[in-house]
């Protein structure tokens, strides 16, 4: 493999492939933070968007100290499929929606009592 | 990558630095700026400090509003603070807010052209002026570079001690290096918090699938998650008489402390029994963007006060405040400034020795391309800020006033960009020697026109004090005082450079020319002489930097 196409692929997956982890992270995270750390929907969110910075950060940092190029882009790809799996998996669950509904309109309720 | 860990961390720290660090250094020597963004317009609108207390202000401040707009839902008062911020109200007609600057001496309306000021920066400093096109995504990404440039950069220069003690004068190739790695560690923190934050702020426009998955906008998740005061409704019933701000003093004495400084009164229902006051006080010592208020009803009945905001929404608050820093005193405020134009001249010097690794290979075209940019970018800004001042400062100038036109609006902006791309040109015209000492002249003489414009200005002011409206407290003016400060350390810095140029060029001949001509051929001698010569006046530049304002 030349040295250019080395770099290229590198960026790629520094660019476009952090960026789409970042992502995938962030849907991920929201149903997490819900079931562990108990939060509202609405926190969950803004938590997940602002974690999603750490993981292009780390992905970029990855993408250039990997030593080679295919075990970089499996670990890019599986950590993607975890990713996406979870958020399916629990944004399927009609149990997740319904906690989900229930805590904004407790959160709205609440902002509206006030 | 590379065969180790930290050799990879070199590599990217080179290229992304090199990318990037343009655009990084506008970035931060605007934002820099902007930590006196108040200041600056104070000090070019040759604004007063207003003699009279907060409450008198405030009553100025109702009473005007009660004859401008009494049928209007909402008053707001902005108060001028020390900083010089502006003594304005404002209030929404027809769907157009519309915004009406006082006199904060005389207590009535200006009619005084108001100019973008310090604010300029502001804005350029996170959209580049190219709001519609996109700018906020370029400094997000420039800001992600940076984060990583640091974190790279740890690991580049990973004896922190070693190289925090050591700096070698005598060469200009390892002072330079020297001096990055020192103000690379000196500013390791504030460059992360501030890259961090500012990628918190834009956070819905960096970062938007999450958030319109779950929800319709970032509006309604915003809803949810902050609070706000909670408005009462008017009942129809207009009050008999006038608000005065005696009525809530005692009041605010107790929430605020005897000593508050207001910056803000919201009210809503104005002129109903139902009105609403909501007092903002002053962010000192507040880190969280979100200001502490007290809401009174119209007798002065303490309403219930704001919900407290969960985690999530407090971190990005401040964050967002430690970016904006409205928090900092004098002092500190000073220090920030100081340590942005470290970074700054980190930036700089990043790229200059980025140089002086491929001086010993062939000179090639890009090479004096990227020479020849950076003193177009570097001095280039600079020169562009002091003509910007300029500019903006003519109108408020007697000679200008009394001879031309007042209504014509100042061409500040285009003065910017003008002199920034008349720098880049002669730059890239010039041989990099000229085209640098070109613009360290312009750049003198613009810095030290400025110096005298304060001294002009400060004349006429003795001359109106006969008036009476010039008390004691103006003559000593925290403002006006940082701004001259920090241009005459910007004067001197631009002399001392200047100086070491002139005598260097005669006596430089003997040294530093054979020292080139054992490791070059002499073809690329004569060029390769000023390249070194640049280099170590550049050093130079950057030992100072911290003094332009």
């Amino acid at each position: 493999m030349t040295n250019t196409l080395n770099i290229v692929l590198r960026l790629i997956v520094a660019t476009l492939g952090a960026y789409a982890l970042a992502v995938a992270s962030s849907l991920a995270m929201v149903p997490l933070f819900i079931l562990m750390l108990s939060s509202l929907l609405s926190d969950a969110v803004y938590a997940a968007t602002m974690w999603s910075y750490v993981v292009f950060f780390i992905v970029f940092i990855c993408a250039f100290s990997v030593n080679s190029v295919k075990r970089l882009y499996l670990g890019l790809f599986i950590s993607c499929g975890v990713c996406l799996a979870v958020h399916f998996a629990f944004a399927s669950s009609t149990e997740y929606l319904n906690a989900t509904d229930s805590f904004t309109t407790q959160a709205s309720s609440a902002n509206h009592a006030k | 990558m590379k065969t180790t860990f930290r050799k990879s961390m070199i590599w990217l720290h080179t290229y992304i630095g090199l990318l990037s660090g343009w655009l990084l250094f506008a970035v931060f020597l605007t934002g820099t700026l902007s930590y006196y963004n108040q200041e600056i317009t104070h000090w070019l609108t040759n604004g007063k400090q207003s003699p009279h207390t907060q409450q008198v202000l405030l009553d100025n401040a109702l009473h005007k509003l009660h004859n401008a707009a009494p049928n209007t839902k909402r008053w707001q008062i902005s108060l001028p603070d020390k900083r010089g911020s502006s003594y304005r109200i404002s209030y929404r007609e027809d769907d157009k807010r519309i915004s009406r600057y006082l006199d904060p001496v005389t207590l009535a309306f200006t009619d005084r052209q108001q100019i973008e000021g310090g604010n300029f920066f502001r804005t350029f400093h996170y959209t580049l002026s190219l709001r519609q096109y996109g700018g906020r995504y370029l400094t997000g990404i420039a800001g992600m570079a940076m984060l990583i440039a640091v974190f790279s950069g740890i690991y580049t220069h990973r004896r922190f001690f070693k190289d925090f003690f050591t700096i070698r004068r005598q060469e200009p190739k390892k002072f330079t290096i020297d001096l990055h790695a020192i103000l690379g560690v000196i500013t390791i923190p504030f460059c992360f918090v501030l890259c961090a934050s500012a990628m918190l702020i834009y956070i819905s426009m960096y970062q938007p699938f999450a958030i319109s998955h779950y929800f319709d906008s970032y509006r309604t998740l915003d809803q949810q998650v902050s609070t706000e005061h909670k408005p009462l409704k008017a009942i129809q019933q207009t009050a008999d008489k006038a608000m005065e701000i005696s009525t809530y003093q005692s009041q605010l004495n107790n929430a605020f402390g005897d000593n508050h400084q207001i910056t803000r009164l919201t009210v809503n229902n104005p002129l109903d029994t139902k009105a609403q006051l909501i007092f903002t006080k002053a962010k000192h010592e507040w880190l969280s963007n979100k200001p502490e208020t007290i809401v009174l009803s119209r007798q002065g009945e303490l309403l219930p006060e704001i919900e407290a905001e969960r985690t999530a929404r407090m971190v990005r608050r401040i964050f967002y405040g430690l970016h904006e820093a409205h928090f900092a005193s004098p002092a500190l405020r000073a220090v920030l400034f100081i340590l942005g134009m470290m970074a700054t001249v980190l930036i700089a010097t990043g790229m200059i020795i980025w140089l002086q690794k491929r001086q010993n290979k062939q000179v090639t075209a890009s090479y004096v391309m990227v020479e020849k940019t950076n003193n177009g970018i570097f001095y280039g800004l600079s020169l562009a800020v002091g003509l910007y001042f300029l500019a903006s400062k003519l109108p408020f100038m007697p000679i200008w006033a009394e001879n031309i036109n007042p209504s014509a609006p100042p061409l500040t902006t285009e003065a910017f960009f003008g002199a920034w791309l008349f720098a880049l040109v002669l730059c890239w015209l010039l041989n990099v020697k000229q085209g640098k000492q070109c613009l360290l002249v312009l750049n003198f003489m613009t810095f030290l026109s400025l110096l005298l414009s304060v001294f002009g200005v400060n004349e006429t002011n003795n001359a109106l004090s006969t008036a009476g409206h010039v008390t004691l407290n103006d003559s000593f003016d925290l403002a006006k005082v940082t701004i001259n400060l920090w241009l005459l350390a910007t004067c001197v810095y631009f002399y001392t450079v200047l100086k070491r140029q002139v005598p260097r060029n005669i006596s430089s001949k003997n040294t530093k020319s054979r020292n080139t001509r054992l490791r070059k051929n002499d073809a690329i001698g004569a060029n390769k002489d000023n390249s070194q010569l640049d280099v170590s006046t550049q050093a130079d530049r950057a030992t100072e930097q911290g003094g332009k304002a």
